[in-house]
């Protein structure tokens, strides 16, 4: 844990830029989205780092796992694998909320040779987060404020002038000592007023009670079946939630044939869709949508998936509540559930 | 919506959180936008008829081909043995260039597309009573209404980001009344379903008429300042007691009255309305009925009001404002009016003609007579979507040339003489018009696919061939030629589209903002227009030999004939088991289960599918959704026709249903 001026940040971005390639949340037209922000251009044109821009809509697990991803192709008869090999890139303005998400999908996808090649790639750089942003309710899932993990560097807004960076990797302390950075050591007082600047954040989210007891009542099988299936009829079965979700990680296969050849694709599926579970009888496991969002909420809440993930499924983000047209995304159901 | 491209390829859709319309949603539709545009089968290379077999050709080759069909029919015949039908989904620029490429081009007046099919009952309707067939008011002003009234539309499915809306207003304590004999997914969160029986609109609408006049819940004032009319109006709806109406649609008559209440005095009311009005022998009848009951409890012209007809396709309300009638330029301006003939001579440097041409189903019609010898079909499948689908394959059969103009194969293109590939909305500029007037700009994400070619240029390539060339370099210079000639967009331009999220029309200068809410302090043409309207039977009811009465319906995740959204994996596979929606009383006495395959037959031919057993259809009721080539409802479908807009009866006709 080291201290440094504002400016540093700057450094620190364009010496990263350097060697690797610089996504960062940027506004670009009508939203918020990761942008290339390296470019051709030189790195002495950085634009200085935007600290207030908020969460983009998409979640970064397009780095990872793509919305569309080729597996193998064929000619013929013969058959090719097709692996990743992407430059390295840096994440720079992660907030804690995602890469929480990242830290759950690294369990999920360990054995995917394509997404861990991607993730090695990746070096990860938060931004903790000062004040609670619009819809997020990272504080009542575990998730943040502040990340304390899973992180290369993370970087906190101390004042006007200095910034705490906290180092959580080896990556992480090289890229320090590469761009040549003045820092200097954290001290008691700094800890402090680190403290600080975590509590105020947490204490700039609403209460919001009705979270704990949702999840309660989840996790002691509380929740009646006439609950859900009144939810049920609000999911349009868009795959909004599932898209932008930060820890969904449903894919579906297709074949993709042309003259001669092909290629075997995956692309994200969604859990929502009526098609996604229905059996080639006919049979469904979860034939009415309230049965569907039932499975949806439970994969994202329950304590049941803490021994395999370390923690629960949401990070709080509130994506799904910015783009479900149903009004039913993670808070809203929280709401209903825990009133 | 954003299209994330890497290496050239568009890999994902992404919506927009700070778009006024959007919000940060999209529909299953949307979010799969993307899929088919690497298709295998998507068309790279023109195809040209040899004999039975339509076979690869070269631009050169098919260009050749289609100018000399052209050239061939109207040497033969006229200029009205031609005919093309353009595309609601194609750009405002492609659609202004197909309508100038009829009129200019050929010298006929017969250019249509599928807003035939879906809304020219509110274009005839509203036209009348307000002066303007669009929607009055803007989607987010859903935000606003106290009270929200939707008939014969299905937006969750259809609309989702409208469907969104209004879901989303229902917590904030906005009223919902949905009229829909099917019991629809928004049905399900309203305060009150009128379910009402097929074709009985116009009574159900008396009968709330009726009580809004007999209870004093008009707006009197309004009336007074702003329409004509209304003395003849509340004469005509003496007769619709509740009870009557009752009597007729089926809705009990309390549910009637306390409709007709909450719409009539609630301050600010939403009407939105879809193909459950217009798809009807009456359509245009009844939105005129609508537009009584919006007029007389004096909704229309302010926030969170307005009568609001859901348009369909991506640019339907573009392809009606660029002039792709066979009565009016763009603008809707007529052909019959001296004035605006002459205008357009003017603007093109040619002489036009003056009589008003033909509606895609006539069309049809005079191909099978022989009076039509040749046909450009951009972007359209009237082979799966429209009515009486036999005689739509005869009528395209007897035609001399057949020109399509298409991203796949669909089945009309199969039927086709010359077919040439076209560019996809993510491989070319333009604009759209979304169905709230709203003025977009459509950009360049990828380079087309190899071979193909955006409709404008297709279309310029032709005229040039045929001697007449149209004039048209680029997308943005067909967009000036048409706000040049077209007063309510004369404002709008590219660059003023660069920022921000569009304009809405009317926009007539430079430095007009734009109009979010039509009629806000007179009509367009004045005052509102009341006009009584009485009842109207479907011209087919059930009877001994077909007891059912069939009518149809859209999904969610499918788009139109599903050329496009049937390429996506995760939407094809969302399909239902079985396209006959049947209650399970008319089941139960046919010994249909769900998954039965089923036969369903009509007066004029039959189709085949599995059973879907739902209660959401009432007893007596069946429905399909009409996407499907391999289940085509369009095979019984009745063509009985609107005699105003020329809309088939696509909503109800008489069918026997049996195991097979």
């Amino acid at each position: 844990m080291v201290l440094a001026g504002r400016g540093a940040v700057d450094e620190l971005r364009a010496a990263l830029a350097a060697q690797r390639a610089l996504i960062e949340p940027r506004w670009q037209g009508d939203g918020i989205e990761w942008v290339e922000t390296t470019g051709s251009g030189p790195t002495a044109a950085l634009a200085p780092f935007d600290w207030d821009v908020g969460l983009p809509l998409p979640s970064p697990k397009r780095f990872f796992f793509p919305p569309r991803e080729t597996l193998l192709r064929w000619h013929g008869d013969a058959v090719e694998e097709v692996l990743p090999a992407p430059r390295p890139f840096a994440l720079f303005g992660l907030r804690s909320c995602d890469v929480t998400a990242i830290a759950y999908q690294d369990r999920f996808f360990a054995a995917d040779p394509a997404y861990v090649r991607r993730r090695a790639a990746a070096f990860l750089v938060v931004v903790q987060c000062r004040t609670a942003c619009a819809g997020g309710f990272c504080v009542d899932v575990d998730a943040g404020p502040f990340a304390s993990s899973g992180f290369d560097l993370a970087l906190t807004l101390l004042s006007d002038e200095r910034v705490l960076l906290e180092v959580g990797s080896a990556e992480g302390a090289a890229a320090i000592a590469a761009a040549r950075l003045r820092t200097e050591p954290a001290d008691a007082r700094t800890r402090t007023i680190r403290g600080e600047v975590e509590a105020a954040a947490r204490a700039s989210f609403p209460p919001r009670p009705f979270i704990a007891r949702a999840r309660a009542r989840l996790d002691a099988g509380e929740i009646r079946d006439e609950e859900w299936q009144a939810l049920g009829p609000a999911c349009l079965a868009c795959t909004g939630c599932t898209s932008l979700c930060p820890t969904c990680s449903c894919f579906t296969m297709t074949d993709e044939v042309a003259a001669g050849g092909g290629e075997r694709v995956r692309y994200w599926d969604s859990c929502l869709l009526e098609g996604f579970q229905r059996e080639a009888s006919g049979h469904h496991p979860a034939p009415r949508p309230g049965d569907r969002v039932r499975r949806f909420w439970y994969h994202k809440l329950s304590a049941d998936f803490v021994r395999e993930f370390g923690r629960v499924g949401c990070v709080g983000c509130g994506r799904c509540d910015v783009t479900c047209p149903g009004s039913i995304g993670a808070l809203r159901v929280l709401e209903r559930l825990g009133a | 919506m954003v299209l994330g491209v890497e290496e050239g390829r568009v890999t994902d859709v992404r919506p927009l959180a700070s778009h006024p319309v959007s919000a940060g949603q999209l529909c299953a539709k949307g979010w799969n936008a993307e899929k088919f545009l690497r298709a295998p089968d998507r068309l790279t290379t023109p195809l040209v008829r040899r004999g039975a077999r339509l076979e690869p050709a070269s631009w050169e080759e098919a260009l050749g081909a289609a100018a000399a069909a052209l050239d061939e029919a109207v040497a033969a015949a006229g200029a009205d043995a031609t005919g093309v039908i353009a595309s609601a989904r194609a750009t405002n620029e492609d659609a202004y260039a197909a309508m100038k490429f009829a009129r200019a081009v050929l010298g006929t007046n017969n250019v249509d597309h599928c807003a035939r099919v879906c809304h020219s009952p509110s274009v005839a309707g509203l036209g009348r009573t307000l002066g303007s067939g669009a929607m009055t008011n803007s989607i987010a002003d859903l935000e606003h209404a106290d009270c929200i009234l939707v008939v014969g539309a299905d937006p969750t499915e259809n609309h989702p980001i409208i469907g969104a809306r209004i879901l989303a207003a229902k917590p904030r304590g906005a009223r919902l009344i949905v009229a829909d004999p099917r019991r629809t997914r928004l049905a399900r969160f309203a305060d009150l379903h009128l379910r009402h029986r097929l074709g009985t609109d116009i009574p159900l609408v008396n009968g709330m008429l009726h009580a809004i006049f007999a209870n004093g819940w008009e707006a009197a004032d309004y009336l007074a300042a702003r329409c004509e009319g209304a003395a003849a109006l509340r004469a005509s709806v003496a007769e619709w007691t509740p009870e009557r109406a009752a009597a007729v649609s089926g809705v009990p008559a309390a549910d009637i009255v306390r409709a007709a209440q909450w719409y009539a005095t609630t301050a600010r009311a939403f009407l939105a309305y879809g193909l459950g009005v217009t798809q009807h022998v009456c359509g245009t009848e009844n939105v005129i009925a609508l537009s009584n009951l919006a007029l007389a409890t004096g909704h229309v012209g302010m926030a969170g009001a307005g009568i609001n007809p859901l348009r369909g396709q991506n640019n339907v309300q573009g392809a009606c404002d660029m002039g792709a009638l066979p009565d009016v330029y763009s603008g809707y301006q007529r052909v019959a009016d001296a004035a605006a003939r002459a205008k357009f001579e003017a603007g093109w440097g040619r002489s036009l003609p003056e009589r008003p041409g033909r509606t895609t189903l006539a069309m049809q019609e005079a191909a099978r007579t022989g009076a039509l010898r040749a046909l450009v079909v951009i972007g359209q499948d009237p082979a799966v979507t429209d009515p009486a689908q036999h005689e739509v394959h005869r009528a395209l059969a007897s035609l001399d040339a057949l020109i399509v103009l298409e991203l796949f194969l669909t089945e009309t293109a199969r039927l086709a003489d010359v077919v040439l590939p076209v560019a996809s909305f993510a491989e070319k500029d333009g604009t759209f018009t979304s169905t709230e007037r709203r003025v977009q700009r459509v950009r360049r994400a990828v380079a087309p696919a190899p071979g193909v070619r955006a409709d404008w240029e297709i279309l310029e390539v032709l005229a040039e061939r045929l001697q007449r060339p149209m004039g048209f370099r680029s997308a943005a210079g067909v967009f000036d030629e048409m706000a040049a000639l077209t007063p309510i967009y004369a404002g709008i331009s590219w660059a003023r589209l660069e920022a921000g999220h569009g304009l809405q029309w009317p926009c007539r200068s430079a430095t007009d903002p734009g109009t979010p809410i039509l009629h806000q302090n007179r009509f367009t043409h004045g005052k509102g227009r009341l006009i009584p309207v009485g009842d109207v039977a479907p011209a087919e009811r059930p009877d001994a030999e077909f007891p059912l009465a069939l009518t149809t319906f859209r999904l969610h995740h499918v788009y139109g004939s599903g050329s496009m959204t049937r390429r996506a994996p995760v939407l094809e596979r969302e399909n239902p088991p079985g396209l006959l929606w049947i209650h399970p009383a008319d089941a139960r006495a046919r010994h249909i289960a769900t998954g039965t395959p089923v036969r369903i037959r009509s007066r004029r031919g039959e189709v085949r599918t599995r059973a879907l057993v739902s209660s959401d259809v009432p007893e007596g009721t069946v429905a399909m959704p009409y996407h499907f080539a391999e289940a085509p409802p369009n095979l019984v479908t009745n063509d009985a026709l609107d005699p105003i807009a020329r809309m088939p009866e696509l909503k109800v006709c008489a069918v026997a249903v049996e195991p097979c």
